[in-house]
C-alpha cells in the first residue's frame, strides 16, 4: 500500500510532529506500507531525520513568497500536489490539515483513500467544516484524542459519522537519551527550567516566549540555583536576545521529548503537541495559552491539563510567569514524577491501519 | 559553489525568495529568511523534475533561473522560468537552452550574477499601514538596487489608505520605478474575519468596509500614474476567486491592473 501523507505546517511544527509520530506508530503494525510525506514546511529536516521518504514542496506562506503566491496559494497546492499524485500513484492520502475540494475529487477519481487528521477545535469551526462540501468526501477523520476528551454533541453529526478516535499522538521521550541532555543543558546541584513554544512561527507563540524568556532571565537573577534554556523555535523569523550567564538560548532542540523529561520545569504554550509531550515527560509545567482566536482553543486544552494535576496556567504576563516558576521551584504545586511510559505505542497506528483497510 | 550563491542571495537580495531545487537536500536543512526548496522524491523521472520544477517557477513567478553544477544542466528545459543562467566550474562545451553563462572562478561571478539578476528581479518590498514613507525609501535603500529599481513590487499588509497613498506619491518622487501594489483582500478589510476567508456577513454588512472600500476607489483615482494594482485573496473558494479575478480585470479596463 503506498500511503501519503500531506502536512501543512509553515508556522508551526504540530502538522508534521503528529503525522510523523502517527506514520512511526503504523510502521509498528504495518509493513507492507509505504509512507511518502510530502511537506511544505521549512523544517522538512524532521522528516529527513526520521527516515520516511519526502518530497519538499516549497511553502506558499513562505513570507516572501507573499507576492507570487498570496493570490494563488490554493491553485498552487492543488496543482502541485495533483501532479506529485500523477506520479506517486497512492491509495491513501492523510491531510493534516487541508480540506480542499477540487483535490478531494481529484482524489475520488482515483480511488483513492481521502484522511483527515483532525484535532479538537473551536465549536464554530468544527461547524463550518461540517458545512463544508469539501468535508463531504472525506472517507474518514482520523481524531487524535480519547472519545471521552468530548462533549455530547460537540462534534457535529455530520462529521462524527466517519470519526475514528486514536487516542492522543505524542512524541515519547527516548528515555536513554534524558541523563545526557541534562548533562549538556545543566551542571551539578542546579535546576533546569525549559521555555518552549512549538515551532516559534506564529506571532502569538514568539510573544510567549519573549516574555517567557524575560521572566526566566529575572528569575535566574534571584536564584542562582537555576539554568534554563529558552528554545525559539525552529520556524522563528525573528533575531534572539544574546545568552546570559546561566541562560542559553537556541533556535531548535531536536530532541525536544528528551530535554522536556531532563528539565525540572517547562514554560510553554498550550499547542497540542506541546502540552501533549509536557503531560508525559513527568516535569511539571507553566502553560501559557494563546488566547486569540485560533482553530482550536488553546485555553480550554490548558484547563484540561492544569485539571490533571500536572501543569498550572498563566496569563503572558512576565511576572506571572515568573511568580508560577519560583512557585513550582518551592514545591507549591505539582512535582516531578516519572515520565509516563507508552504503553502502547502501536496504538494509534492499529486506527489508522483500519482506515487505510488492506 | 552552491553554499557561496546561497550566502550571497541572502545577503546581496532581502526581500527576494529564492527557491533551491535539489534532489539531495543539505543533511539538516535550518530554515533561512528568503530560502526555500524543492526537493523532488528520489527515482523520479527527469520529465516529471523538469515539469514540476516549471510548473512551481510560473506559479512562483520566477524571474531568473541560476542552473548551479553541470548535473542542474538537465533540468534546463523546464518551462516556466526567466533567463537561464548557467553557473558551472568551466565553461560548457555546449550552451544550448542557456542563456547566460556564469564561470565560478576568482572573485567577479557572484558580482556577474547581480549584474544578469538586475535586469530581470523586481526589487519587492513588504510595507505596513505603521511604515512611514520615510521607512519605505529606508527598506528601498538597503536593497542592492536602491532608488536605481526599474520595477517595485510593494505588498501592502493593511487597509489600502491614505498612508500607501504617501509613500506611492514618495517613491514617485524618488525613483523611476513602475510600482505594482499587492493588495490582500482579506487585510484589505480590517474587520474581523471568519475562518478560512473574510465571509460576505464578516465583510460586506461592516459598515467600516465600506468606508475601507471607498478610500481604496479613492486612492486609486489619485495614485501616481506609474503605479498599478493588483488584488489577491488564498481563498479555495471558486466564488471568491472569481470575485478578485473580476476585481483585476476592471482594474485592467482603468488602466490600473498588472501589466
Amino acid at each position: 500500500m503506498n500511503l501519503l501523507v500531506v502536512a501543512i505546517d509553515g508556522k508551526g511544527l504540530g502538522h508534521l510532529a503528529r503525522t510523523l509520530s502517527l506514520a512511526r506508530s503504523l510502521a509498528l503494525v504495518r509493513t507492507d506500507v509505504r509512507t511518502t510525506f510530502l511537506v511544505e514546511s521549512p523544517a522538512f529536516g524532521m522528516v529527513q531525520r526520521s527516515g520516511f521518504n519526502y518530497a519538499k514542496i516549497p511553502d506558499p506562506r513562505h513570507p516572501l513568497g507573499l507576492h507570487a503566491l498570496r493570490g494563488r496559494r490554493s491553485e498552487f497546492e492543488t496543482g502541485v500536489l495533483e501532479r506529485l499524485f500523477d506520479t506517486l500513484t497512492p491509495d491513501a492520502v492523510m491531510f493534516d490539515f487541508l480540506v480542499d475540494k477540487r483535490l478531494f475529487l481529484s482524489l475520488q477519481r482515483r480511488n483513492c483513500r481521502i484522511v483527515v487528521v483532525k484535532r479538537k477545535l473551536r465549536a464554530r469551526v468544527a461547524k463550518q467544516l461540517a458545512a463544508d462540501s469539501a468535508a463531504a468526501l472525506v472517507d474518514a477523520w482520523l481524531v487524535p484524542h480519547d472519545e471521552s476528551e468530548f462533549k455530547q454533541g460537540e462534534i457535529p453529526e455530520r462529521l462524527l459519522r466517519r470519526c475514528h478516535f486514536s487516542g492522543p499522538v505524542v512524541r515519547g521521550a527516548n528515555l536513554s537519551r534524558v541523563a545526557e541532555l541534562r548533562a549538556r543543558y545543566l551542571g551539578e546541584g542546579k535546576k533546569l527550567v525549559l521555555v518552549t513554544a512549538g515551532g516559534g512561527g506564529w506571532p502569538q507563540a514568539q510573544r510567549i516566549v519573549r516574555r517567557a524568556h524575560q521572566a526566566v532571565a529575572s528569575l535566574l537573577a534571584k536564584r542562582p540555583e537555576l539554568r534554563a534554556v529558552v528554545v525559539w523555535g525552529p520556524l522563528n523569523p525573528t533575531g534572539f536576545p544574546p545568552e546570559a550567564d546561566g541562560l542559553r538560548v537556541l533556535r531548535d532542540e531536536p530532541e525536544m521529548p528528551e530535554l522536556m523529561a531532563a528539565a525540572d520545569v517547562i514554560v510553554s504554550n498550550a499547542g497540542y503537541n506541546t502540552v501533549g509531550e509536557l503531560l508525559r515527560s513527568g516535569t511539571p509545567g507553566v502553560v501559557v495559552p494563546v488566547t486569540e482566536t485560533g482553530r482550536d482553543d488553546q485555553e480550554e486544552r490548558a484547563l484540561a491539563a492544569q485539571a490533571q494535576g500536572r501543569v498550572v496556567v498563566s496569563a503572558d504576563e512576565p511576572a506571572q510567569i515568573a511568580d508560577r516558576v519560583a512557585a513550582l521551584f518551592d514545591g507549591l504545586g505539582p512535582g516531578k514524577v516519572p515520565p509516563v511510559p507508552d504503553d502502547d505505542p502501536g496504538k494509534p497506528g492499529r486506527v489508522l491501519s483500519e482506515i487505510l483497510g488492506t | 559553489m552552491f553554499r557561496q550563491l546561497r550566502a550571497h542571495m541572502a545577503r546581496r537580495w532581502p526581500g527576494t525568495l529564492v527557491l533551491a531545487a535539489c534532489q539531495r537536500a543539505p543533511r539538516d536543512p535550518r530554515p533561512e529568511s528568503g530560502l526555500d526548496w524543492i526537493r523532488l522524491p528520489p527515482g523520479d523521472s527527469l520529465e516529471l523534475d523538469r515539469e514540476l520544477v516549471g510548473f512551481m517557477g510560473g506559479m512562483f513567478d520566477c524571474r531568473a533561473a541560476l542552473f548551479v553544477g553541470a548535473q542542474a544542466l538537465a533540468m534546463v528545459g523546464a518551462a516556466g522560468l526567466g533567463p537561464r543562467i548557467a553557473v558551472l566550474p568551466r565553461r560548457p562545451a555546449d550552451e544550448q537552452g542557456v542563456d547566460h553563462v556564469v564561470v565560478a572562478k576568482g572573485k567577479e561571478w557572484l558580482a556577474q550574477i547581480d549584474q544578469l539578476l538586475v535586469r530581470t528581479v523586481p526589487v519587492e518590498l513588504f510595507c505596513r499601514p505603521d511604515h512611514s514613507p520615510q521607512d519605505v525609501l529606508q527598506m528601498l535603500a538597503a536593497h542592492p538596487l536602491g532608488m536605481r529599481a526599474h520595477e517595485l513590487v510593494l505588498n501592502w499588509q493593511g487597509v489600502a489608505d491614505e498612508r500607501l497613498g504617501e509613500i506611492l506619491h514618495l517613491l514617485r518622487q524618488r525613483t523611476r520605478a513602475r510600482v505594482l501594489v499587492d493588495l490582500f483582500l482579506s487585510e484589505l478589510f480590517d474587520v474581523p474575519r471568519a475562518w478560512l476567508v473574510p465571509s460576505v456577513g464578516d465583510v460586506f454588512l461592516h459598515p467600516r468596509a465600506w468606508r475601507q472600500l471607498a478610500g481604496f476607489g479613492g486612492l486609486l483615482f489619485r495614485a501616481p500614474g506609474n503605479t498599478r494594482f493588483q488584488l489577491s485573496s488564498d481563498s479555495p473558494r471558486a466564488w471568491v476567486r472569481a470575485g478578485v479575478a473580476a476585481f483585476n480585470s476592471s482594474l485592467a479596463l482603468l488602466g490600473r491592473g498588472r501589466p
